[in-house]
């Protein structure tokens, strides 16, 4: 992702209300980390899993916060185990922004099947998703999706594709 | 040491502090020593420790605490590490360490063998760890806990036991919401959105 994206991303998440982020590092969201990170407008959390993660931020909505993980697409299969356990079955929304890395242009072997199995899962975890292609959609997308984690206390995810997490 | 024993002295220290289980008899055994609206139960294994730390970093004010278990704390010891490089002076986390998966058939947890939760935590960067294996151990390291600057982590040494426990007539979506609505009245915050026809925010 490039400086400007990540910096379109980072507002947008913020002006939609999200102010607690957890992060564990990316390849290609290394910017919008950083910028999350360095911003005034989010408490950060750097964590060793995203299992970890996602229970964090199940913590810090139970105190108030809007809280966002920003995750690799693998983190997604890491956290499945938390997002159950904890979000689902106590009614604690969280909204999980990740890459696509197996979906449609990534020509690393190693992702295809992590690419492969993501619709299905999240439709199989009842988690609503959409997948954005720019950084102008983000930030209507970021208001909705805060808007439905307050009506289903359920988490949402959305999904940055290739093009836009690839983009120089 | 008895965990039924720790609870019932940690429960006429408590004020006002948010306090998030482990699974099985932890939960029941807490809500029988001490229920309160500040009290969220059964917490999946695993996740008692990083939901309390996100509750501690959120509300730093405020103390918070996490009734967790050996075989709990085993399945996710990275946050031992982020408890530790965050250091929020407002946690205490009590590992109930009976050595053993006693609500599952017994079997040993790793701290049966070598494993040292309390050298672990203090080699996380949690330098208040301590292990007790007396109730009067304990109650002398809560009354400290509670009056000074975490986090803390103490590893209460217990009996591996099932004893008899009363049903929680609640589950824990009910649990969640009284647990949020007494956060919401004891912090002045609205946390809980319901949808309202029309509302645009």
């Amino acid at each position: 992702m490039n400086q400007s994206d990540a910096e379109t991303i980072g507002t947008a998440l913020a002006d939609a209300g999200f102010n607690f982020a957890a992060t564990l590092p990316a390849d290609q969201l290394h910017a919008l980390q950083a910028w999350v990170s360095k911003s005034q407008r989010f408490q950060t959390v750097a964590v060793t899993n995203e299992g970890e993660g996602v229970a964090i931020c199940a913590g810090a909505w139970l105190a108030g916060k809007m809280p966002v993980i920003i995750l690799e697409t693998s983190g997604i299969l890491l956290s499945t185990y938390a997002l159950m356990r904890c979000h689902a079955t106590f009614g604690i929304p969280i909204l999980m922004l990740s890459t696509y890395r197996g979906g449609l242009g990534d020509q690393e072997w190693y992702a295809a099947h992590t690419g492969a199995v993501l619709p299905d899962l999240l439709a199989s975890l009842r988690i609503p998703c959409k997948v954005v292609s720019s950084a102008d959609e983000v930030a209507t997308t970021f208001v909705d999706a805060r808007r439905t984690m307050n009506s289903s206390l359920h988490p949402v995810s959305i999904v940055m594709d290739v093009r836009l997490t690839t983009r120089e | 040491m008895r965990r039924f024993d720790c609870l019932q002295a940690l429960a006429p220290m408590l004020t006002d502090q948010l306090l998030v289980t482990n699974v099985a008899r932890t939960g029941f055994e807490t809500h029988m020593a001490m229920p309160r609206e500040g009290n969220l139960y059964t917490m999946g294994m695993g996740l008692v420790t990083p939901v309390v730390l996100g509750l501690a970093l959120s509300l730093p004010h405020r103390g918070v605490i996490a009734l967790d278990g050996d075989g709990s704390i085993l399945l996710n010891l990275g946050t031992l590490s982020t408890v530790g490089n965050y250091a929020p002076p407002n946690l205490i986390t009590i590992i109930f360490d009976n050595e053993s998966y006693a609500s599952t058939g017994g079997l040993p947890t790793a701290t049966a063998g070598k494993t040292n939760l309390t050298g672990m935590a203090k080699s996380a960067g949690i330098s208040n760890a301590f292990e007790v294996r007396k109730i009067e151990d304990f109650t002398a390291v809560i009354t400290k806990a509670l009056a000074g600057r975490g986090p803390w982590f103490i590893v209460a040494k217990v009996v591996a036991e099932k004893p008899p426990v009363e049903p929680k007539l609640m589950d824990g979506r009910e649990n969640k919401y009284r647990f949020v609505r007494y956060i919401e009245e004891t912090e002045g915050s609205v946390i809980l959105k319901p949808s309202v026809v029309g509302r645009k925010d």
